[in-house]
């Protein structure tokens, strides 16, 4: 296969640390009693907790994601009842390079909390369809883009893509303009046998493609 | 073959769309019938996947919005607001007031087109052609204020990240005003065809049901959710631009059914014009854009910001790693979000039932599929 054009795989121009625009710093988190009642209902679920711009992130610990996702939902003090949004970043420098974030919303009290779990490649992700219908969606679309598996989805297929593709496109190490080419080849056919209507069928382009190239590499 | 096999029925696969004119884009869904009846729906998308997502990665911050216009085309407007907002809180600017009070005005005229392409092809997808008319005569106003307002008719690229582009036009807000003063009476038009309509009750009433619970669980969001009696619209919970100003009702549904949700979104249309008014009696003099570095590069960090959309929620997450381009750019789609209820709605219903619930959903291949 020829080599793919990746033009978000050029290395973006690293900023020097001391250039680097001074910005807001991670505050502590804004609701230290919510810490404590998870802490006392799920002594490991809580990783780390801290606030920025004035939203709370709390990173979960894999172990005791779900119980904690459902205390978050069904204990009426919190009564978290929407799952506003599911996705993930991919970090490919980090020892766990995806960053799944989960975006809760409580109706009653009209505020947000920000849930984070680390997974590595090939590492499952406990699912939660069990609570939220929305996650059966919003999970698919992660595995997709990022081929992030989540154990316990009744139904983990590409979304977006079709089926059979090979790749996961949000991924660092995917290319803007890659393509999966065998499931092209395999599944579009785009032949045109002959001219028609003034327009040039594939052999043609071919050949003036070819023709092309060989005088851009003579000059 | 014989008689039996002739005359027995049989579970029958059919594909509705991805060429289908009332299922507003490329959508196709696989459907389960035995005769008339749906016993099982399988939405499938992803037809107008443009990696739009993927994209942003690879523009600067400015460079964006004109992806972000091409989400929900219906609604560019309101896309590329919840953009500029998400990275001018990532890089910590104040809006001046004028610039706010415009963008809510066009957000809010934007909400009456989107409106306006949702009532009039449901109504033409359940037989009411006249509707269509009506509708599109009233959009062709607004666009008309858009073509003067950013030169476009679709895709207006409307807001800059710090403002809005430039100020409004010598005596465009006159034509708004006037639109604001007969537009309550084109709503009464509307609704003296379809909402006392016997053919329009039959169609609507008690089809594609979903109970609050239900709709929260879905992550259903807008008029969908509104119409289950939810009322919970991001204008008030969060408030965004010059919302936190507005006077405004929140319409919700009680049956959440179809019926219910042209109801809201007919009376949103009332309560818009309203905001619409407001913003035009009370816009602020001053500057439109606020002082914004050429270059822009926000500080590292992660923002979520979210507004309310004609559709539903539309959020941003955006993750800067300090350089001049997004280092991810996650657009929640409201549409994706409530096309994934379909079956929900649709299974126990009649083919034709799909074709109302598809209209009232009011969703947008743009965005679902990005």
């Amino acid at each position: 296969m020829p080599e793919e054009k990746t033009l978000s795989a050029e290395k973006p121009a690293t900023v020097p640390a001391d250039k680097k625009p001074k910005g807001p710093e991670k505050g502590p988190f804004s609701k230290p009693e919510l810490i404590v009642f998870i802490q006392d209902a799920l002594p490991q679920a809580v990783v780390e907790a801290y606030s920025f711009l004035g939203q709370d992130f709390i990173t979960a610990n894999k172990a005791a994601f779900i119980e904690l996702a459902e205390l978050l939902k069904d204990d009426p003090s919190q009564d978290y009842a929407l799952l506003e949004d599911l996705t993930a970043v991919d970090y490919p420098q980090k020892e766990k390079r995806f960053e799944l974030i989960y975006i809760l919303f409580s109706l009653n009290r009209q505020n947000r909390l920000f849930l984070k779990l680390s997974a590595a490649e090939g590492e499952t992700v406990p699912s939660l369809t069990g609570l939220w219908e929305l996650a059966n969606w919003a999970e698919r679309e992660v595995f997709d883009m990022f081929g992030i598996r989540f154990e316990g989805h009744p139904d983990l297929k590409r979304i977006l893509l079709p089926d059979g593709w090979h790749g996961h496109p949000l991924r660092k190490d995917y290319g803007l303009e890659q393509q999966d080419q065998q499931w092209i080849a395999e599944n579009i056919e785009l032949i045109r046998p002959q001219s028609h209507l003034g327009i040039p069928s594939n052999q043609e382009i071919d050949h003036l493609n070819s023709s092309a190239a060989k005088s851009t590499s003579a000059g | 073959m014989n008689r039996d096999t002739l005359l027995s029925s049989h579970e029958l696969v059919v594909n509705m769309g991805p060429q289908h004119p009332a299922t507003h884009g490329v959508l196709r869904v696989k459907l389960v019938l035995d005769g008339e009846k749906i016993l099982d729906c399988e939405p499938v998308i992803g037809y107008l996947h443009r990696g739009i997502e993927k994209l942003g990665e690879s523009e600067d911050y400015q460079k964006v919005p004109p992806h972000i216009d091409r989400v929900d085309y219906t609604a560019a407007v309101s896309n590329v607001l919840g953009y500029v907002e998400a990275v001018e809180k990532l890089l910590g600017i104040e809006v001046p007031p004028r610039a706010n009070y415009l963008r809510t005005m066009m957000t809010e005229l934007n909400r009456l087109a989107s409106h306006l392409i949702w009532l009039g092809t449901h109504a033409l997808d359940i037989g009411a052609m006249t509707v269509f008319l009506y509708a599109f005569r009233e959009r062709e106003e607004i666009l008309k204020v858009y073509e003067a307002v950013f030169g476009a008719r679709l895709t207006y690229n409307a807001f800059r990240i710090g403002g809005m582009a430039e100020d409004v036009p010598d005596g465009i807000l006159d034509k708004v005003r006037e639109f604001t003063d007969y537009f309550p009476r084109r709503v009464a038009e509307y609704e003296q065809l379809l909402t006392g309509n016997r053919i329009w009750l039959r169609r609507t009433v008690d089809v594609g049901k979903i109970t609050a619970e239900e709709a929260i669980s879905f992550g259903l969001t807008g008029p969908p959710l509104r119409g289950s009696g939810v009322r919970w619209d991001m204008r008030r919970a969060k408030p965004y631009a010059a919302y936190a100003d507005m006077d405004f009702e929140i319409p919700i549904g009680k049956n959440g059914d179809t019926y219910d949700r042209y109801l809201v979104r007919m009376e949103e249309m009332r309560q818009s014009n309203r905001i619409i008014r407001q913003t035009l009696d009370r816009l602020p003099d001053g500057p439109v854009r606020a002082k914004v570095p050429r270059v822009i590069k926000p500080p590292v960090g992660e923002i979520y910001h979210a507004i309310e959309a004609p559709k539903g929620v539309l959020g941003y997450y955006l993750v800067s790693d300090g350089s001049s381009k997004p280092y991810r750019l996650r657009i929640r789609p409201p549409s994706y979000f409530n096309l994934a209820a379909l079956k929900k709605m649709i299974v126990g219903h009649l083919v034709a039932d799909a074709v109302a619930v598809i209209g009232t959903l009011d969703i947008v291949l743009g965005e679902i599929d990005r």
